[in-house]
Parts: C-alpha cells; sequence; structure tokens
C-alpha cells in the first residue's frame, strides 16, 4: 500500500483517486484497530461504503487520546503537537510510519506552490532547528526544504524558544544588497514579533527581487492577532515583499500533506485571481457543517475535512475544526472555530475561569 | 405588523427606529436626551399615584393571565416574534409562554408584597439580558406590585415580552401603564444611561461578568446584579422505584430553553445504586431527550457551540475507546442533544444546547468537594425522587439557595432566591 501512494503522490492519475482511498480505508481499517473501532460504531466497514466521501473522517483531536496508526509496517517516527493551546497532557502524537511518503509529499507541494519558478533562494528560518525539536512535524519539513532546495546552507533564527532578533537584523541587512533571492520561511507568530520589533525601531528592509515568505501556524495566544491582509501589507512595508510572493501554509501534525496559498504561483503564471489553497491531487478537502457534518453549499462557511492519502499509515479521513470556505479551485482558511458567544443566562464553558 | 421592542406611557409621541434583533426588525424608541430626562422624572412621580395594593396586584396577575391564553391578541403577538428574535423553535416558546406567566399570580404576588418590610424605592430600573423570554418579568411585577414605579431595558435577545406585557398592564390599569416604560438602547455611555444613575433609585441589571461589570459603572447606589449562573440536578437512585419518571423529569429541565437558561442543569449527580443502575439511567434520559427533541425540537446552534458539544462528544468517544469507563449517547444526526456519562465526581461545564453530563456522587455530601469553583455559580438544584430530606439539606449546608423538585427546575415561583436574594432584593429599601 506504501509503495502504491508514494508512486501517486510522485505521479498523480486524479482519476485513480477514489479508488485508492477506498484502498487506503481497507488497509486502515484492517490495521489500525482504535480507527477499526471507530468506524465499527457507526455501522461503516469497507464492504459498505463505496465512495471516498463516506469514509469515517476521524476528529483530530483523537490523535491526543489514542496512537491512530496502522500496525505491521514498523515504528517510524512520532511527530507530536506543539501542545500550547491545551497545555502539555493533551499533546496530539501522529506516527508516521514512512517517511519516505511525508518527504514526497512534502517536497512536492511547496515545490508546487512556492518555487513554481524554479527558484533557489537561500533560507532563512524563523522557526527552531529540527534537531532542537524533533518532534515537531514542522521542524522536519523545514529541514527536508533545506536539503533539496536551496544552494546554501540553511540559516536558523529562532533557538532556545527565542526569536534572534538582532542576529536576523544584522543578516537581512548583509543580504539586502546581494542580488539574490531570498525565502523567509516561519510561523506567523515569530514573523509578527520581527515585525513588531521593525516598528519600534524604525526598521526598514528592500529584500532582492523574487524574494518570498511562507508563513505558517496561526498567532493565537502567541502574540497580537493580526488579519491577513494586516500581514501582507506588513510583509511589503518592512521587508519590500509583494503579496505575490507570500504564501501561508496550512498543515498540522496529524496530517502528513500540506496546503499552500497559490498566490506565487498565480504570480509566476501570469493568473489574476483571489489566493486560496489548493489541495495536491492525493487530498480531498470538503467543508461541512458544524452541526451536522454534511457538506454545506458551496460558499458558505463550514469545517474542513480532508482525505488525505499521504496519511496511508494512520488514518486519511480527518474532521478539523478549521473553518473555511471554498474558494475557486479550492478554499481558504478563516480560523479556528471558537467559543460561542453567550445567549442565554446560563454560565459557558469560556465565561468559566472559577 | 411590525413588533416593538419598547413601550412608552400614553403622552409621549416619540419617534421610533427600526433594529435588528435576531431575524427581525423591530421599532425602537428614539428619545433625545432631554425627554429621557423627562420620560424618568415622570415615572419617578408616578409611584406615588398608583392604585391600592390589592388593586394594582390584582391587575398585574390579570395582564399576566392574558397569556396564557393563546387566543389572546398579545399572545399571539409573542408567540409570533419570539421564535424568529430569540432563535427558540416556536414550539418551544408555545411550551414556554404559560409557564413563564403563570408564576406571575395573584396570591403569591400579594404574599410577597406583604411581608415587604419597609419602603420601596420609587423608581426600579431593570436591565434585562440573554434569549432566555421573560427574565425581566418577574421583577417587573414585583416591582410595580410592590409600589415601585418601573423603567425595562429589554434584551437584545429577547426584546419582546416585556413590551407587550407592559401593554397588557396598561390595558387592565391606566395608572399601572403610566408608571412603566420599556425601552431598548445599546449598552454603553449613553444618555439611557445617565438617566438612569441620575433618577432611578436602584437598578436590577442582568448579564455577563463583564456586561455587569460595564454597567456597575454608572449604576445608581442601590445596584442588585444577576451574573451568568449555572445549574445542576441530584438524583437518588437507592430511593428511585423506577428511572423513567426521574429520567424524563430530568430529559424536561435539560429541554426547556435548550439549556440556555441559569436554571437549566448542566450536570446531574447520581447517587445511591451501582453501575448497571446509572447505565439504566443514562439510557432512560436518552430516550427522554429524543421524544423531547421532537415534541420540542431545539433551535439552531451556533456553529461555534455545535463544535463545542462535537469536541465534547468526540473527547467522550476517544476515552472510550481508550478503554475508561465513560460513555457518550447522543441524537443520531446534529448535535440536538448529548449525555455525557463521566466516571469521576468533578464537574466541568457543559457546551450547553442540550448536552448533559451525568456523573456518579458517592454521597450527597460529596457535592462541596465535586463542584469545587463552580458551586458559588449554582442557582439552583433539582432533586429527585422528591422530597428528600437528606439530599436537602446536604445542598441547604453547601450554600444552593434554590432547591426543587427535579422537572420543576425551569418554572421557578416569585419567590425564587435568584441569585441568594430575597424576591424583592433591589425593591424594598431596606434590603439594598
Amino acid at each position: 500500500m506504501f509503495a502504491e501512494i508514494r508512486q501517486f503522490i510522485e505521479s498523480p492519475d486524479p482519476a485513480r483517486f477514489g479508488e485508492l482511498a477506498l484502498a487506503v480505508f481497507r488497509f486502515q481499517y484492517d490495521g489500525n484497530e482504535p480507527y477499526r473501532r471507530f468506524c465499527q460504531r457507526r455501522a461503516k466497514d469497507p464492504a459498505t461504503v463505496h465512495d471516498w466521501t463516506g469514509i469515517p473522517a476521524v476528529p483530530v483531536s483523537a490523535f491526543r487520546h489514542a496512537d491512530l496508526a496502522v500496525t505491521g509496517p514498523g515504528e517510524g517516527r512520532m511527530f507530536l503537537t506543539s501542545g500550547t493551546t491545551r497545555g502539555p497532557e493533551m499533546r496530539g502524537r501522529h506516527r508516521v510510519a514512512d517517511l519516505s511518503i511525508y518527504r514526497v509529499a512534502a517536497l512536492r507541494q511547496f515545490a508546487r506552490w512556492v518555487l513554481p519558478d524554479g527558484a533557489r533562494p537561500r533560507l532563512l528560518v524563523l522557526a527552531p532547528r529540527f534537531a532542537e525539536q524533533p518532534q515537531s512535524s514542522l521542524c522536519q519539513m523545514i529541514e527536508w526544504i533545506a536539503e533539496a532546495f536551496t544552494g546554501a546552507p540553511a540559516e536558523y533564527f529562532v533557538a532556545g524558544g527565542e526569536l534572534r532578533v538582532a542576529a536576523l537584523v544584522a543578516r537581512l541587512r548583509e543580504l539586502e544588497p546581494v542580488r539574490e533571492p531570498i525565502l523567509l520561511l516561519g510561523v506567523t507568530h515569530a514573523f509578527i514579533r520581527f515585525l513588531d520589533h521593525c516598528q519600534t525601531e524604525g526598521l526598514r528592509f528592500r529584500l532582492p527581487y523574487a524574494s518570498r515568505i511562507v508563513d505558517t501556524g496561526g498567532t493565537k495566544g502567541r502574540s497580537r492577532p493580526m488579519s491577513r491582509n494586516g500581514l501582507l501589507r506588513a510583509f511589503w512595508e518592512y521587508f519590500g515583499v509583494p503579496g505575490y510572493y507570500v504564501t501561508n501554509e496550512y498543515g498540522m501534525t496529524e496530517m502528513c500533506s500540506q496546503f499552500y496559498d497559490d498566490a506565487i504561483r498565480n504570480h509566476v503564471e501570469g493568473h489574476k485571481r483571489d489566493r486560496a489553497k489548493i489541495a495536491p491531487p492525493w487530498v480531498r478537502t470538503e467543508v461541512v457543517s458544524a452541526e451536522t457534518l454534511a457538506p454545506v453549499p458551496r460558499g458558505e462557511r463550514g469545517l474542513l475535512r480532508h482525505l488525505d492519502l499521504a496519511n496511508v499509515g494512520s488514518v486519511a479521513a480527518l474532521q478539523t475544526e478549521d473553518v473555511g470556505v471554498e474558494v475557486g479551485e479550492g478554499f481558504e482558511i478563516l480560523g479556528r472555530v471558537e467559543g460561542a458567544e453567550p445567549r442565554g443566562c446560563s454560565l459557558l464553558l469560556q465565561e468559566f475561569v472559577g | 405588523m411590525i413588533g416593538r421592542a419598547g413601550w412608552l406611557p400614553p403622552g409621549a409621541e416619540p419617534r421610533e427606529r427600526e433594529e435588528s434583533f435576531g431575524k427581525r426588525r423591530l421599532l425602537v424608541p428614539d428619545l433625545a436626551p432631554v425627554e429621557i430626562h423627562a420620560l424618568l422624572g415622570r415615572l419617578r412621580r408616578r409611584a406615588e399615584t398608583l392604585p391600592a395594593r390589592d388593586d394594582r396586584i390584582a391587575a398585574i396577575a390579570r395582564a399576566a393571565l392574558r397569556f396564557l391564553d393563546p387566543a389572546d391578541p398579545l399572545a399571539r403577538r409573542a408567540a409570533d416574534l419570539l421564535p424568529g428574535v430569540t432563535g427558540f423553535s416556536p414550539e418551544m416558546i408555545r411550551e414556554v409562554l404559560p409557564r413563564i406567566f403563570a408564576a406571575l399570580d395573584e396570591a403569591t404576588l400579594g404574599g410577597i408584597v406583604a411581608e415587604a418590610r419597609g419602603a420601596v424605592h420609587p423608581l426600579v430600573a431593570i436591565v434585562a439580558a440573554g434569549n432566555v423570554p421573560g427574565v425581566a418579568l418577574p421583577k417587573m411585577a414585583l416591582a410595580l406590585a410592590a409600589g415601585s414605579a418601573c423603567l425595562v431595558k429589554c434584551a437584545q435577545g429577547e426584546p419582546v415580552l416585556a413590551p407587550l406585557f407592559a401593554a397588557a398592564l396598561a390595558a387592565e390599569s391606566a395608572a399601572l401603564g403610566s408608571a412603566t416604560a420599556v425601552a431598548w438602547w445599546k449598552g454603553g455611555a449613553n444618555a439611557w444611561e445617565e438617566e438612569v444613575q441620575r433618577t432611578a433609585d436602584s437598578l436590577i441589571a442582568y448579564g455577563s461578568d463583564e456586561a455587569i461589570a460595564g454597567i456597575a459603572r454608572r449604576a445608581p447606589a442601590t445596584f442588585v446584579a444577576h451574573g451568568h449562573r449555572l445549574s445542576i440536578a441530584l438524583v437518588d437512585l437507592a430511593r428511585a422505584v423506577t428511572v423513567e419518571p426521574i429520567a424524563e423529569a430530568a430529559a424536561l429541565d435539560v429541554t426547556l430553553y435548550d439549556q440556555l437558561g441559569c436554571l437549566s442543569p448542566q450536570c446531574i449527580y447520581v447517587t445511591g445504586g451501582d453501575a448497571a443502575g446509572r447505565a439504566a439511567f443514562v439510557a432512560a434520559l436518552a430516550r427522554s431527550l429524543e421524544r423531547l427533541a421532537r415534541l420540542l425540537p431545539r433551535g439552531e446552534a451556533p456553529a461555534e457551540a455545535s463544535a463545542a458539544i462535537r469536541r465534547v462528544r468526540d473527547e467522550i468517544e476517544w476515552r472510550e475507546l481508550a478503554g475508561e469507563p465513560v460513555r457518550v449517547l447522543a441524537s443520531d444526526t446534529g448535535t440536538t442533544w448529548t449525555v455525557i456519562e463521566e466516571a469521576s465526581e468533578g464537574f466541568r461545564p457543559s457546551p450547553l444546547y442540550r448536552t448533559i453530563f451525568v456523573r456518579p456522587l458517592a454521597r450527597a455530601e460529596g457535592l462541596r468537594a465535586a463542584l469545587g469553583a463552580a458551586l458559588r455559580r449554582v442557582e439552583c438544584a433539582g432533586v429527585a425522587p422528591w422530597p428528600h430530606e437528606e439530599i436537602a439539606s446536604a445542598l441547604a449546608a453547601s450554600g444552593i439557595a434554590n432547591v426543587v423538585p427535579l422537572g420543576r427546575m425551569q418554572s421557578p415561583t416569585l419567590r425564587w432566591r435568584q441569585g441568594g436574594n430575597p424576591p424583592l432584593a433591589g425593591i424594598e429599601r431596606t434590603s439594598a
């Protein structure tokens, strides 16, 4: 099964997606015991599911409670979620049996959406080194990207949990006059922290032509919130990088595939359209109602549900709490679903402060 | 005909403007600061010209009675407007309207007012909040019965019943009507709030902690706040002959107002009996919730609430799959109702919209420890079987002010000690 999926990712044939998805479902139903029991409670099994949309989707939060991996193909590698919002004891665990599939999925998406022009920019990373956080799927991915796409060694500006602001300022000043594009890649809240520093200190950079920025993750709880448009404006103002060279990555520890805005690719190919996140050929994404879990009409917001064939070693069908809406050929992320406003007079979850 | 989120005593011909409330647009009085000043001054003086006590109590009770008749034009108006404004289903609104108004009865009003020890505040202001229908009505009725004039700010989530009740009062007694005003304004520093602070003698406010804190900054000297509260239930299976009627009563208290009221139980503690007994109770509770979901359909839940319910369901299911003795029973489709059987004592808040936790409790005396920090937020405890001396005394000892039979939690009488306060708190001068 692993070889088949790897081959599909390397040379996808969209017509075969449904058939492969059902094969992966059978494989996971047989080999992943907690997932099988989850399906049995819903009276779903490979004999009764005939369409990929009917494959039971596991809530992403389940990775906090169970080892959702197919047994047999070896230990693989365990990745942990950061657990920043719910405390360390609630970290999700995703065991990836075959790292080569994860790697090829990550690299193909990155090449397609960040480097569609074949550029090989110098990589400056606003995230820790993989060696410092070997359980972080993001750090693993960045290391793969650094190995695969850049001539010079990647330079890291987060260490010991701290953004090395002065070092990054100094390095950007050095690289400004060098006529080679730079790729700034990092977590969104680190960018916001650096932008705040630039604002306070009155710093402005003009990065070389075709430099680009990839930010990932949200800002919640780690820095002040910033809208996507506010961030794009700030990237232009402080780095001189226009919005069409900025893309936001959306991914999660529980899922081996990532999504990127199509902005850079649209620019390179001369398309004018709203930015959207486009699923790779080995992923299908649906927008579903939080109330019924049924797909919502196009254009309505709902929760994102993914079927990711690269997750062949764990669970392919994932129900997230990310709110999104279909846009163009893909979707846009509107954030995480938050607590409801109190409507009645009963004390609500989020009002409960003890 | 467009509805009104306001009612002003005869004499004024105010401008009105349209505002959105839920899915409806309603007219609200649009008064200039000088008019607000004049209105409140006039109201305050009307307290002196109210009818005699027995006459005004009889008139208030007659006005309330009109809403028990579904054919009455005012009751029809309420039933027509409330679903769109509040988000509750029409069936729910029809079910709760008589419960709200039946409580405003002559005997209880008379009894409470007769027990009043001192003078009353001439002008009592009431700021309502939330979408639970009729939150302000008991205080409105008690204030007028006790001899105060009354200004009500109706809630953004339910601006319908207070104006209709004021209209009914005016129809029964012109003098009562002229001592009553209902308005709506956006919370925050404005002419209304300044004038309430300057002219009203007392303010009774409902709302979230945050809203209450904002109102408190501009309140008159006498200020009674009713923040968001929660309720619980206690069931003694050792005393129960069968679980069905108890489950039915519990399901009704969970279902009414879609569990959004401060009298809605968020957790049912089960003492006595064994695990099998608890399981039977949980199963019966699930059946009752399903039956009630068909009779009294749930209103639409916001996506955030649906997601919060799913989050809890998912967590419990995966903990069960991991071998913990927990269980979730839930509606087949949607998040209409959910029963969560937890294995431990303790408390966690429910995401509401008919999501009820069931927890074991070794002894009723252990409730204080089980609730922990939530104890000071408990408004009411429902108990079954009823009466139950030991549980009632254990609950009283833990400081819970309202203990009622399960199944009656959502039908408070006027003697309800809201927030632990006596019924005339904020109305009687001595009870400030």
